[in-house]
């Protein structure tokens, strides 16, 4: 019994120093990085911001891919995120914040308060209900603050359901980042007569679809990085269009379908870049 | 005849009625049988041979097996026949759900006068649960050549495919049911909280058999690693869940209550399980592992095995064959009861080894080597890696579930403490998804398998069982003769 009795100490001390280990020298959520992440057709990124202050924006379509990605970046023994937003209530933005709800603590959902008569949405709210996940209606000129980052609310509201997706632009660390959901050209055109829409990095607007990123746009944005979240789809995207557009830009271009998931990680002002495949 | 014996033929009998019904027609099964029947008793009757007689008599019951299954397809079906071709607004109770990446499985049993039970394929939202009450509106379907073994095994005669769903009610099943599953759930929840999605769902899958969550990739991976039966809440899970209940129990209460409340909790768990046709088989099956372990005497656990099998059948004749698991599990249960001890003897040479590596071959081995034809046919691949893959990951399946039990029931009461439970079982799961990620990259082999060979190599391996069995027999019976008793007849030998 006394050699059994030395090993289990042993052995809870081995793991007790493990765990303490993984904790205090894990490097996640030290700097400044962005996730976007291969959901296939649909959208899903993550900010984590200096502090371990992790932001989800849309969880991707309904097939599990978005948690088992987040779960792939964040340390093992991390099981909160502080926000979830959905740019807008569509499938494919928030079909996989389901599997995500149920497996992580979360802090806050934010929306831009326009839900949806659809079951999966109506599912979505139960479980945000259920949880007790406190809700944040969100407006045009809100900002969210933590540390030296902001995040700016640019646009909230808009014709249909994809032109009035939340555009929300990330200033931190010397870089910003904008956040497009599925607008289109009105809410681009408006973006660019009423507001500070330059940013280093873009995501770019609905998948590729030729009726976004319109040059003007692009031109306005000057990013140095953009990402198109795409997967298998019917709709022809990401289109040629877009394509060539990003490239005039002058805008180095990564896609999730071909390059899996993108993580750019800020280091002293510079952006450095990592992609999945 | 011995009754036990009588029991035994008469149950053979019957499964050999209900297994070729199918492909005969009742009438033609009749007349062949009572020919013989009648051909072996005037046989028997001439040669005085009693024993022979009465297996012929005996022999009548594949007739009677061949009734029940025509009997119980045609009043199955009879209850739903109107309802078919029609578009129809049905209401029912959700008796069992399987939730698929697009779409939800359920067995909807219809309430109203033409009761019986409608498979329905439904959009994922919204979600349904045990015990919903719901109005399906859409076309009722015969089931497709596809999907006819789901429905068969299932005692289903008709389909819907992704009807309108509207839920008129919640929570209006079996309260005992819906506790325990909520149990489930709730530990289900548990698991995905404290574990990354993987890890949760591979521990979900070991200790409540629960696979909803599984990626097609990794349910491929276990295909091709030969340790699906792991997570499908086989036999082998649920005779480590009474094992161990039997165990803690028996130290603290007399053996006689401590099997009964073993009993009661394997019910519970298989209730929790869903009571799937496959897990009460399961559990019968696990607990005749186990009963066999305690006894010890093969020839023992034949009518308990007939006996659960049978029951199995009554319930719904179909399965015998329609429902693969359902074969795949007996036939496992007989190679471990059966040819196990047999290969026990070279395997384990009574050492243990490594991890217990020796037990876990020859339980191993004598599964496959039941199974192998079967799979071949049905599937057409057959794991070759999976000796290996079983041998290095099966010891640590009981610590695994152990400590899911114990991170569900923590869940419960402090659910504050479960991360520590999860932080160990974390390094288990991690290795387990490694040997299966790694064994699962080899593809099954190939052999083409028809239903002929399927049948010679049963009778062959039935032939060389038996032929063990007598020869054991014979050198017991040589050892209880011969050398009885060395020491005394040395004894004598210096008298003289």
């Amino acid at each position: 019994m006394k050699k059994h009795f030395t090993t289990i100490i042993f052995i809870l001390v081995v793991l007790d120093l493990v765990a303490w280990g993984s904790i205090l020298f894990d490097e996640f959520g030290k700097q400044l990085e962005f996730y976007f992440f291969d959901v296939g057709q649909g959208d899903s990124e993550m900010i984590v911001m200096p502090g371990n202050v992790k932001l989800l924006i849309d969880g991707g379509p309904d097939n599990g891919n978005a948690a088992q990605q987040i779960d792939s970046i964040v340390p093992w023994h991390d099981r909160y995120i502080d926000m979830v937003m959905i740019s807008h209530a569509e499938l494919d933005h928030f079909g996989g914040l389901l599997d995500v709800l149920e497996r992580y603590e979360v802090g806050v959902f934010i929306y831009n308060g326009e839900g949806s008569d659809s079951e999966s949405f109506k599912e979505l709210a139960k479980i945000v209900k259920e949880r007790k996940i406190p809700v944040v209606v969100i407006n045009e000129g809100d900002n969210i603050l933590h540390g030296s980052s902001t995040i700016a609310i640019l646009s909230a509201h808009g014709t249909n359901k994809n032109e009035g997706a939340l555009v929300a632009k990330l200033t931190s660390n010397g870089v910003s980042a904008l956040f497009t959901g599925d607008i289109g050209k009105v809410t681009e055109l408006e973006l660019i007569k009423n507001k500070a829409i330059q940013a280093d990095i873009i995501k770019i607007p609905h998948h590729g679809s030729k009726f976004s990123s319109t040059l003007e746009f692009l031109k306005a944005v000057r990013p140095k990085v953009a990402v198109i979240e795409v997967g298998k789809n019917s709709y022809g995207h990401p289109t040629k269009e877009v394509l060539d557009r990003v490239k005039n830009a002058g805008a180095q271009l990564f896609r999730t379908d071909t390059d899996g998931m993108v993580k750019l990680v800020i280091e002293n002002g510079i952006i450095r870049q990592y992609k999945g495949k | 005849m011995r009754i036990h014996e009588s029991v035994f033929w008469g149950i053979v009998f019957f499964l050999v009625g209900i297994f070729l019904a199918p492909s005969m027609r009742l009438i033609g099964i009749t007349i062949l049988v009572g020919a013989f029947v009648l051909a072996l008793g005037l046989f028997a009757y001439r040669k005085k041979n009693n024993r022979m007689l009465w297996f012929a008599i005996l022999a009548t019951g594949i007739i009677f097996g061949a009734m029940y299954w025509t009997g119980f397809n045609v009043y199955q079906k009879n209850k739903i026949t109107e309802l078919i071709g029609n578009k129809s607004a049905i209401e029912g109770h959700v008796k069992s759900i399987k939730h698929n990446e697009k779409s939800q499985q359920l067995i909807i049993s219809i309430d109203a006068q033409n009761n019986g039970k409608v498979s329905v394929t439904a959009r994922p939202y919204p979600v349904l649960r045990y015990g919903d009450v719901a109005r399906v509106n859409g076309i009722v379907k015969r089931p497709s050549e596809k999907e006819k073994m789901y429905a068969l095994k299932n005692g289903v005669f008709a389909t819907m495919q992704f009807p309108e769903v509207q839920i008129l009610k919640q929570g209006d099943g079996n309260a005992i049911m819906m506790w325990l599953l909520g149990v489930k759930q709730k530990a289900v929840t548990t698991y995905g909280r404290l574990l990354p999605t993987k890890e949760a769902a591979l521990l979900a899958g070991i200790t409540l058999g629960e696979r909803a969550e599984f990626s097609t990739e990794f349910k491929q991976q276990m295909a091709n690693s030969g340790t699906t039966h792991l997570v499908a809440l086989s036999g082998y899970n649920i005779s480590v869940v009474a094992g161990a209940v039997l165990l803690i129990c028996g130290l603290i209460l007399r053996r006689r209550a401590a099997f009964y409340a073993t009993l009661a909790v394997v019910v519970a768990f298989v209730v929790m399980a869903g009571a799937e046709a496959s897990v009460v088989r399961a559990a019968i099956m696990g607990s005749i592992v186990l009963l066999a372990g305690y006894i010890g005497r093969a020839h023992s656990m034949r009518n308990a095995i007939a006996v659960s099998a049978c029951a199995m059948v009554l319930w719904n004749p179909n399965v015998l064959r329609y429902d693969l698991g359902f074969q795949l599990s007996f036939l496992a249960l007989l190679g471990i009861v059966y040819l196990k001890p047999h290969l026990d003897v070279i395997i384990k040479n009574k050492k243990a080894g490594i991890l217990e590596w020796r037990e876990n071959l020859s339980g191993t081995l004598s599964a496959q080597i039941m199974v192998f034809p079967i799979l071949m046919h049905a599937i057409g691949s057959f794991s070759l890696v999976s000796l290996l893959s079983n041998i290095v990951i099966l010891a640590f399946i009981p610590v695994t579930m152990g400590l899911g039990f114990a991170i569900a029931g923590l869940g419960f009461f402090a659910s504050a403490l479960a991360f520590i439970p999860a932080w160990i079982v974390s390094l288990l799961l991690q290795y387990e998804i490694a040997v299966i990620e790694l064994f699962g990259n080899y593809e099954g082999l190939l052999i083409p398998m028809t239903a002929l060979w399927v049948f010679v190599y049963y009778i062959m391996v039935g032939g060389i069982l038996s032929y063990l069995q007598k020869r054991k027999k014979e050198v017991a019976l040589c050892h209880s003769r011969g050398g009885g008793n060395p020491a005394q007849s040395s004894a004598e030998g210096s008298i003289r």
